[in-house]
């Protein structure tokens, strides 16, 4: 085999151990994200006891070349966009560990973890406040916004 | 009447300065009493690129307008702007928003009209300019005042008390037993600075001493150490551990001891120490004081979960940040943090390319400054001499 950039190296690996021990309620296709490691599918499920309780969504991960240097581009597709107040209508979440906070230590099982617990601890289903404005405006990667994280609480 | 001499005549204090564009500067007047006796003055400077029309103007404002200083200001004043249709009537409405600020602004200050205004401001300004280590910021309503030295802050606001007038919102600086309250006998905001910094220079030894304690030892509680926590829950073993509690004035003195477990460690353990107190030496670090206090030669961990180490994706003696043990041209992750509780390891290569990438870091010599990846404390690597 030839050799793999570290960067294709460690998604590989992190691919193998998401799909060996995937965390409660994430799931990835081994098969469809081998094709092309620099972007994921990730299947995840709302938690029981929470709101999002029996809802299915997508998380799409775009990796770039300087991954794990470069924080992952994180974003909800799919019909089913999970209404929350981080979460803007267009798909985009609004979480420092996917800008700001972003350390190579993480991963993708992580950042699944934190959305996972983001949802979690939402006690009412709303879109955050700017959503209209902030979809009409925004970049398409989520990582050219210039966030403000005002609540750690939700 | 044409406009220029219409606001000559109303607003004598502004001067017309040129003509292309058409620029007024001087000093508005904003009477805020109905007799007019009670009269402010701002600076202003206003340019009306298409004089008559309003379109484009600009307003500017001297450092004054802080006297002003609310929310909406700048947005009613472009709104007014937008609305006017002469020079003259812009500023009679100019002059009526400000007035109305002034007023309620003075409402807010208990009755005391605006003394308190000024006494805050010329407070303030003695404040700025005397030179000091402490940061000093406010919010946008300048009513709150944040002084911040150390990473330590606290949050102060003025009064209508003639005595004392800065009253503490918020401290996360602790009191300290024997010394004087921060908001006792402080008659000025230079006061309050001075003590506040006085506060924090008295403590830094013992934060140093508890951070050095945190460090080396495996804190069991609290869990995130605040300023004002003079105490440490060390963990001894399973099923013992020691609280201990610094004095602030005196951290390099032996700390008051209290043991926390199962009856037969702890009465032997309180042998032990009872033995070992007497060998206790304010000279020396406390690292060093507590390791022969308890009979120890090394720090003790927890056993680490068996479950953490399989479910991880990278294994202890991989490299964080590439998850492999082995890169191109290195081997084995040689870097390992620093901090006992993290102790993650790291090559080289990567713990620099991640410590160059991020702003701000420090060189010092031929070391990167930066936090580790996996636990956010101090780590620095080499760096090639070129």
């Amino acid at each position: 085999m030839a050799a793999m950039s570290p960067s294709k190296r460690r998604l590989q690996r992190e691919l193998m151990s998401l799909v060996r021990e995937p965390p409660p309620g994430v799931f990835v296709d081994g098969d469809e994200v081998g094709q092309n490691l620099t972007q994921w599918i990730v299947h995840m499920e709302g938690a029981k006891g929470t709101l999002y309780e029996g809802e299915q969504f997508q998380l799409q991960f775009k990796f770039s070349s300087k991954y794990p240097f470069d924080s992952p581009e994180v974003t909800f597709i799919g019909g089913n966009i999970p209404v929350h107040p981080h979460v803007y209508s267009n798909g985009h979440i609004c979480l420092s560990i996917l800008t700001d906070d972003w350390s190579p230590a993480l991963s993708v099982q992580s950042v699944c973890l934190s959305i996972v617990s983001m949802l979690s601890s939402c006690k009412e289903k709303k879109r955050p406040p700017d959503n209209s404005f902030y979809v009409k405006t925004c970049n398409k990667n989520p990582k050219k916004t210039k966030w403000s994280y005002h609540d750690d609480s939700v | 009447m044409d406009g220029v001499s219409e606001v000559l005549r109303w607003h004598p204090g502004l001067a017309l300065v040129s003509e292309s564009p058409f620029t007024w500067d001087g000093l508005l007047n904003i009477p805020w009493d109905i007799g007019g006796n009670q009269c402010t003055r701002i600076r202003i400077k206003f340019i009306v690129p298409e004089y008559p029309y309003l379109n484009d103007a600009k307003l500017y404002f001297g450092p004054d307008v802080t006297l002003l200083h609310h929310r909406k200001f700048d947005a009613t004043v472009q709104s007014l702007l937008r609305s006017a249709s002469t020079v003259s009537s812009f500023l009679r409405q100019l002059q009526m928003h400000a007035c109305h600020i002034i007023k309620t602004k003075s409402g807010i200050c208990h009755g005391t009209t605006a003394h308190t205004g000024k006494g805050m401001l010329d407070d303030l300004k003695n404040a700025l300019n005397t030179p000091s280590d402490v940061q000093l910021s406010s919010n946008s309503n300048l009513d709150l005042i944040k002084l911040t030295l150390k990473d330590v802050s606290i949050v102060i606001r003025r009064n209508s008390n003639s005595i004392n007038p800065w009253e503490i919102v918020t401290s996360y600086l602790p009191e300290i037993p024997g010394v004087e309250p921060l908001g006792k006998n402080v008659s000025s905001l230079l006061d309050i600075r001075k003590k506040f910094q006085m506060h924090v220079q008295l403590l830094e030894k013992t934060w140093h001493t508890l951070f050095l304690i945190d460090r080396n030892f495996h804190v069991i509680d609290p869990l995130e150490p605040k300023h004002h926590h003079f105490y440490r829950r060390i963990y001894l073993s399973q099923i013992l551990s020691v609280l201990i509690t610094i004095d602030p004035l005196h951290p390099n003195e032996h700390p008051h001891i209290k043991l926390m477990g199962c009856n037969t460690e702890t009465e032997k353990y309180t042998e032990i120490i009872s033995k070992n107190l007497e060998n206790w030496d304010p000279e020396n670090d406390i690292i060093q004081n507590l390791l022969s206090l308890l009979n120890l030669t090394e720090f003790p961990q927890p056993p680490i979960d068996d479950n953490k180490d399989k479910g991880g994706i990278v294994n202890d003696d991989e490299c964080c940040i590439c998850f492999s043990y082995e890169l191109d041209n290195e081997q084995a992750p040689e870097k390992i943090c620093d901090n006992r509780k993290c102790k993650r390891r790291f090559h080289t290569l990567c713990l620099r390319t991640w410590l160059q990438g991020v702003a701000g870091n420090e060189i010092v010599f031929d070391h990167i400054c930066g936090k580790c990846p996996n636990c956010g404390e101090n780590i620095s690597c080499s760096i090639p001499c070129y």
